[in-house]
């Protein structure tokens, strides 16, 4: 229990850890109430039923605190989860609670929570309805996954006053990266400027909300970056600048193994088996040896790759694409394109024989037969 | 039974600080609407019977790993999977009428990420179906064809397809989705021969 506690840098392949913010959240649930009980003897663990309560714990939050606490957690919360509102919007819904005499969190239980979700959105009506109602409101779960850095250092010879200098050193690097890693999107760069002193020491951090891809993006990346480092004063001349770029996380593949770390694709056979075990029907299809439309081939649920396996007759070939069972209609008018006939008997010797014509009909190409006893069916349309 | 342990060792803090509007979360300006990396939803519109099926498989980069999805099965499979088969396409197709169960089908094969294209024949789908598919696929490079008769916001394409003597006529257009910056897309005409038509009447009637 302890080893997964230290094992920060292995903790990615566990979906029952998460990090929030400065916070190491841990899904107890899957271990044996010895070990629950034994982890409870540690006073720096705070423990409760559910995420929701164990953070407001955390963050010191409970009914009679002032709800100008709640603000902190609130950035946090949805700088967490990338939510696009600002920093300036959450400290408009304070002072607007503050306004209307919402002074405590435990006030916030006086107001009707579909009322915040229609003033404020489904964002705010998410969070207040996990900061009202703890115990029972879902927390949205991201497995830990370890961050990757890529990193890089310069130093200078002489030391460095000009950014312009130092904007070419962070274009080159990056355009290095992007030849690198093409598909690579970006969360987060952070530039550390190196001084003669380490008073002087700077560190621009820019966080890219979006995610834009530094091959695609590259130009506005770094113009940003440029706007940005004209901005800064420097305190003392340069001689080092490191660049630490932080990657947009793909996305968790399918998990088939305990093992399985990179995203693989599901091959065909196994998502076949996959959705008939829940009752989807996915198929090829398997020619048969009748020639009769409707009996010519079936619904094949095991997936083959042979190229051989689709040797249709010429004369299929000409067939329509959408089909179904025959219809009756009446003696159709007009000019009949002749397609190709069928005749045969079936086990009881009775005998069977359509002629199959196309027929332009209502702006289509029918697809009709005329069987043996000369009545007329509908069976397909050519598409 | 849920825990939090606060880190002990925190992020070393950066030397200066910096006011709050220099290193304010960046978002790219056209970023909200570009879909490159994601998903493309292209709706085909067109009777039965004008070659909505056939225009498709010819708009589908060869190679492709695609999945056809129907309420009711009505194609004549061997035939489609030929057509497929002679554009190097993987073929599966998948029937299933009930329309609850539609989601949790595109939970399971968006979590495969097995197809590179997915072909919605006929399912008739709900403005909500329909967005909760975009959202789903968001972050998945595939291409979607719907194909249905009635007119749907969440795509960003449409393409009418008409029969028009030998030759399938396809309309572009753009979708409600499609604002104008996505690939300066331009709406155009495009013809697609039909040459089975053609083959069926020249060809097999000449002797009758």
């Amino acid at each position: 229990m302890f080893g997964v506690l230290n094992g920060i840098g292995d903790a990615d392949i566990s979906p029952h850890c998460m990090k929030f913010q400065k916070l190491w959240i841990y899904d107890l649930r899957i271990f044996n109430e010895f070990w629950q009980n034994k982890i409870k003897t540690k006073k720096e663990i705070i423990f409760d039923k559910s995420v929701w309560s164990v953070v407001l714990k955390a963050y010191g939050l409970q009914t009679f605190s002032p709800l100008l606490h709640l603000q902190k957690f609130a950035k946090d919360y949805f700088d967490h989860y990338r939510s696009p509102i600002s920093s300036k919007q959450i400290e408009k819904v304070f002072h607007h609670f503050h306004r209307l005499g919402v002074h405590k969190l435990g006030h916030l239980q006086k107001i009707p929570f579909a009322q915040i979700q229609t003033r404020w959105g489904k964002d705010w009506g998410d969070f207040f309805k996990g900061v009202v109602d703890p115990e029972f409101t879902l927390w949205k779960w991201e497995p830990y996954r370890k961050p990757q850095v890529l990193e890089a250092s310069s130093f200078f010879e002489d030391p460095v006053i000009h950014m312009e200098i130092i904007k070419e050193t962070c274009r080159q690097q990056l355009e290095s990266w992007s030849k690198i890693y093409p598909h690579l999107g970006l969360e987060r760069i952070v530039l550390n400027l190196g001084a003669q002193t380490e008073e002087g020491d700077q560190c621009l951090e820019l966080d890219f909300g979006n995610q834009p891809s530094l091959k695609k993006e590259m130009d506005w990346i770094l113009r940003v970056l440029e706007e940005r480092l004209l901005q800064l004063q420097l305190q003392s001349p340069l001689q080092q600048i490191s660049i630490k770029l932080f990657p947009k996380l793909k996305s968790p593949g399918l998990q088939l193994s305990l093992f399985q770390k990179q995203d693989t694709c599901t091959n065909f056979k196994d998502i076949c088996q996959k959705l008939a075990a829940q009752g989807f029907s996915a198929f090829q299809p398997e020619v048969l040896s009748s020639n009769v439309p409707e009996d010519s081939w079936r619904k094949a649920e095991s997936y083959k790759e042979s190229s051989s396996f689709w040797s249709l007759p010429q004369s299929n070939i000409t067939r329509p694409l959408i089909q179904y069972a025959p219809r009756n209609i009446s003696e159709p008018k007009g000019k009949l394109y002749f397609t190709e006939r069928l005749h045969w008997f079936d086990e009881l010797g009775k005998e069977f024989k359509r002629d199959y014509y196309l027929w332009f009909s209502h702006s289509r190409w029918l697809w009709i037969f005329k069987n043996q006893a000369g009545q007329w069916h509908e069976q397909g349309i050519a598409e | 039974m849920v825990t939090t342990d606060i880190e002990l060792k925190p992020e070393k803090p950066p030397a200066a600080a910096f006011p709050a509007w220099l290193t304010a979360k960046l978002v790219h300006p056209t970023a909200k609407r570009s879909t490159t990396n994601g998903c493309s939803f292209t709706q085909v519109l067109g009777a039965e019977g004008s070659g909505t099926r056939r225009s498709v498989l010819e708009l589908i980069p060869p190679g492709k790993k695609v999945v056809w999805l129907a309420s009711e099965w009505r194609i004549y499979a061997p035939l489609l999977w030929t057509l497929a088969q002679k554009k190097q396409l993987q073929l599966l197709g998948i029937e299933c009428a009930e329309r609850k169960r539609w989601r949790n089908l595109w939970r399971e094969l968006y979590e495969a990420k097995a197809f590179e294209v997915w072909v919605i024949d006929h399912l008739h789908l709900k403005n909500a179906e329909g967005f909760f598919l975009k959202q789903l696929l968001q972050n998945l490079n595939v291409q979607v064809f719907v194909l249905e008769d009635r007119v749907h916001a969440f795509c960003e394409k449409r393409v009418r397809i008409q029969l028009q003597h030998h030759e399938h006529s396809l309309n572009w257009q753009k979708g409600a989705l499609n604002s104008g910056g996505k690939n300066n897309f331009i709406p155009h005409t495009q013809s697609i021969p039909a040459s089975y038509l053609q083959s069926i009447r020249e060809e097999l009637c000449s002797g009758f």
